[in-house]
C-alpha cells in the first residue's frame, strides 16, 4: 500500500515536472537564442550551471538553502524537489528545442515571409510544427530519463517509490518491495515508449 | 533593448531585497521558536524497532512512543518527519526538523554540530552472519579474512576501524543499516556490524532474514549510548527535553514502552 502511495508521488512528480518544464524550456531556449547579448549570456551561463551540476545537488540546494541562509525553512519537500526538477529539465529541454529550431532550413523562413506572414506567425505556424517532428526522439529519451530521475527525490526524504520500498524493508525486514518498484518503473516506461511510438507515426507525414 | 536591461536590473534588485529582508528576520531563542509554532518536528528514519510502520501502516516503535510521551510533557505536538540520515545535521540547521530522535549513538563528532540530550539507552555493535557460515565464523580471529560491511559514518564503522584484528579486512561503507542485511543475504559481504537493538528485531525467524544470525561472542567497539539530537546552542530546549525525559522515566511510562519492545535491559536510569 505504501508502495502504491510512493508510486503516486513518483507519477505526480513526473507529470508536474513535464507540464511546467516543457513550456519553460521554450522560454529558456528563446533566451539562449536571443539577439540581445546580455540575455543570451545569462541564459547560456544558467544552462551551463544547471547542466553542469548534479541534479541531486540542486535538489539539496533548493530545499536546504532557504532554511540555512534565510532562517526560512521550506515547508514542503515535494515543492522543493518539483522546483529543482523543473529548472533542471527546462534547461535540458531548451537545448533540445534549440537544436530543433536551428535545424529548420533558412528557406522555410524566407518562403513564409514571402507569403506575408509576421514573425510570430512564421514561428508558430511554420517552424514549431517542424521542430516538434524533429525533436520527438531526443525528447522521448529525456522523458524516460525523467521517470527514473524522480528517484533522486529521496535525498531529501520525499516518499517516492524507492524510498517507500526502503521503508517497507526496514519496517518488516522484507526484500521484495525493491523488485516491485523496479517493475513499476519498467511498466511506466513501457507505456511511455508506446505513446512516443504512436506519436512518431502520427507525425511522420511529409516524409520524403 | 535599454528597457529590457532596466527590467532585468529591477528583477535582480527585487530578489536581492527579498533575500536581505528574510535574512533580517532573526529567530528568538530556539525554544521560543518551537513553542510559538506549538509543534515539534522530529526527524526519524524507518527502522525496526525504533520507528516503523505496523501492519495497518501506522507509524509506531519505541522511539515513536517515547518521543510522543516527551512532547506531551513539553506541551507541544509531535510531528514525525522521515529524513535522509546523511542529512540529519543540515535538516536541523535549516529548521526543517527540530529534533533528531532515532536511536542516535552519541559521538563526539556529532557534538561539534548539535546539542545532545542525556543518554537514555545503551547499545553495542554486534556481528551478523549467514547461518550457513556459523561453522566457519565463530570468533574475532576467524572473521579476520571476511568481507565486512557497516553503515557509513555509523558506530559500527568506527568500531571496525578501531579493532586491530579487522584492520586488513575488505570493508564496504553502506547507505543504511538495513542495506547491511541485504548485502549479507545477497552474499556481497560476509559479516555485517549493526546496532544490537536492530539486529534482534530484524534477523531470524519470522523475517525475510531468517537465514541470518547474530554472532554472539564477537563484541567490538566500546559501549555506546543513544541520545536525542538538538540544534547547536539551544540550552533552553536541551534543558526542557532532558527534564521531560527524566519525568517520563520517573513516572514509569518509559519503562512500560521499553518493555513493550523488549528493550528493558538497554534502558538507562535518569538521575
Amino acid at each position: 500500500m505504501t508502495l502504491l502511495e510512493g508510486f503516486g508521488t513518483t507519477v505526480l512528480l513526473f507529470a508536474a515536472t513535464l507540464v511546467v518544464s516543457l513550456p519553460l524550456g521554450l522560454i529558456v531556449c528563446f533566451g539562449s537564442m536571443s539577439k540581445v547579448p546580455p540575455i543570451r549570456w545569462i541564459a547560456r551561463v544558467f544552462v551551463w550551471i544547471i547542466r553542469g551540476t548534479p541534479l541531486m545537488l540542486q535538489v539539496m540546494v533548493v530545499f536546504y538553502v532557504p532554511g540555512l541562509v534565510f532562517d526560512y525553512p521550506m515547508r514542503s519537500r515535494f515543492i522543493a524537489v518539483f522546483i529543482a526538477f523543473v529548472i533542471n529539465y527546462a534547461c535540458y529541454f531548451s537545448e533540445i528545442y534549440r537544436g530543433g529550431i536551428e535545424s529548420v532550413p533558412r528557406g522555410q523562413y524566407e518562403a513564409a515571409q514571402v507569403l506575408g506572414m509576421t514573425k510570430t506567425q512564421v514561428f508558430f505556424r511554420i517552424i514549431l510544427p517542424q521542430v516538434v517532428k524533429r525533436i520527438l526522439s531526443p525528447m522521448s529519451n529525456e522523458v524516460i530519463t525523467l521517470v527514473k530521475d524522480t528517484s533522486l527525490a529521496r535525498v531529501i526524504a520525499v516518499e517516492e517509490i524507492i524510498f517507500a520500498a526502503q521503508g517497507i524493508i526496514n519496517s518488516y525486514a522484507l526484500i521484495w518491495p525493491l523488485f516491485y518498484s523496479g517493475a513499476f518503473y519498467l511498466i511506466f516506461v513501457g507505456v511511455l515508449t508506446l505513446i512516443f511510438r504512436a506519436a512518431e507515426k502520427k507525425l511522420s507525414y511529409y516524409k520524403v | 533593448m535599454k528597457r529590457k536591461i532596466f527590467a532585468l536590473v529591477l528583477v535582480v534588485a527585487l530578489v536581492a531585497s527579498v533575500a536581505v529582508g528574510l535574512a533580517a528576520c532573526n529567530k528568538d531563542t530556539d525554544w521560543d521558536y518551537i513553542a510559538n509554532k506549538g509543534e515539534m518536528i522530529i526527524g526519524i528514519t524507518i527502522f525496526r524497532p525504533m520507528n516503523y510502520y505496523d501492519n495497518n501502516g501506522n507509524l509506531t516503535g519505541f522511539e515513536t512512543e517515547f518521543a510522543t510521551a516527551v512532547c506531551e510533557k513539553l506541551g507541544v505536538t509531535p510531528k514525525f518527519q522521515v529524513v535522509n540520515w546523511d542529512n540529519k545535521i543540515i535538516e536541523l540547521q535549516s529548521y526543517n526538523i527540530d529534533l533528531v530522535w532515532n536511536g542516535m549513538t552519541i559521538l563526539d563528532t556529532l557534538r561539534a554540530n548539535m546539542d545532545i540530550s542525556d543518554p537514555y539507552m545503551s547499545n553495542r555493535q554486534v556481528a551478523v552472519i549467514r547461518t550457513a557460515d556459523a561453522g566457519a565464523y565463530t570468533d574475532l580471529t576467524s572473521i579476520s579474512n571476511a568481507a565486512l560491511g557497516a553503515e557509513r559514518g555509523s558506530a559500527g564503522e568506527r568500531a571496525i576501524e578501531s579493532t586491530a584484528e579487522l584492520a586488513d579486512n575488505d570493508y564496504t561503507a553502506l547507505e543504511a543499516q538495513s542495506d547491511v542485511l541485504l548485502e549479507l543475504k545477497s552474499g556481497a559481504i560476509d559479516v555485517g556490524f549493526i546496532d544490537i537493538v536492530m539486529a534482534t528485531a530484524s534477523v531470524g525467524e519470522g523475517t525475510d532474514y531468517a537465514d541470518l544470525m547474530v554472532l554472539d561472542n564477537v563484541m567490538i567497539g566500546d559501549d555506546e549510548y543513544y541520545g536525542v539530537g538538538l540544534r547547536k546552542n539551544s540550552p533552553e530546549t536541551l534543558k526542557r527535553v532532558n527534564d521531560a525525559i527524566k519525568a517520563v522515566y520517573d513516572d514509569g511510562t518509559l519503562g512500560k514502552i521499553a518493555e513493550k519492545y523488549g528493550l528493558t535491559n538497554a534502558l538507562l536510569p535518569q538521575d
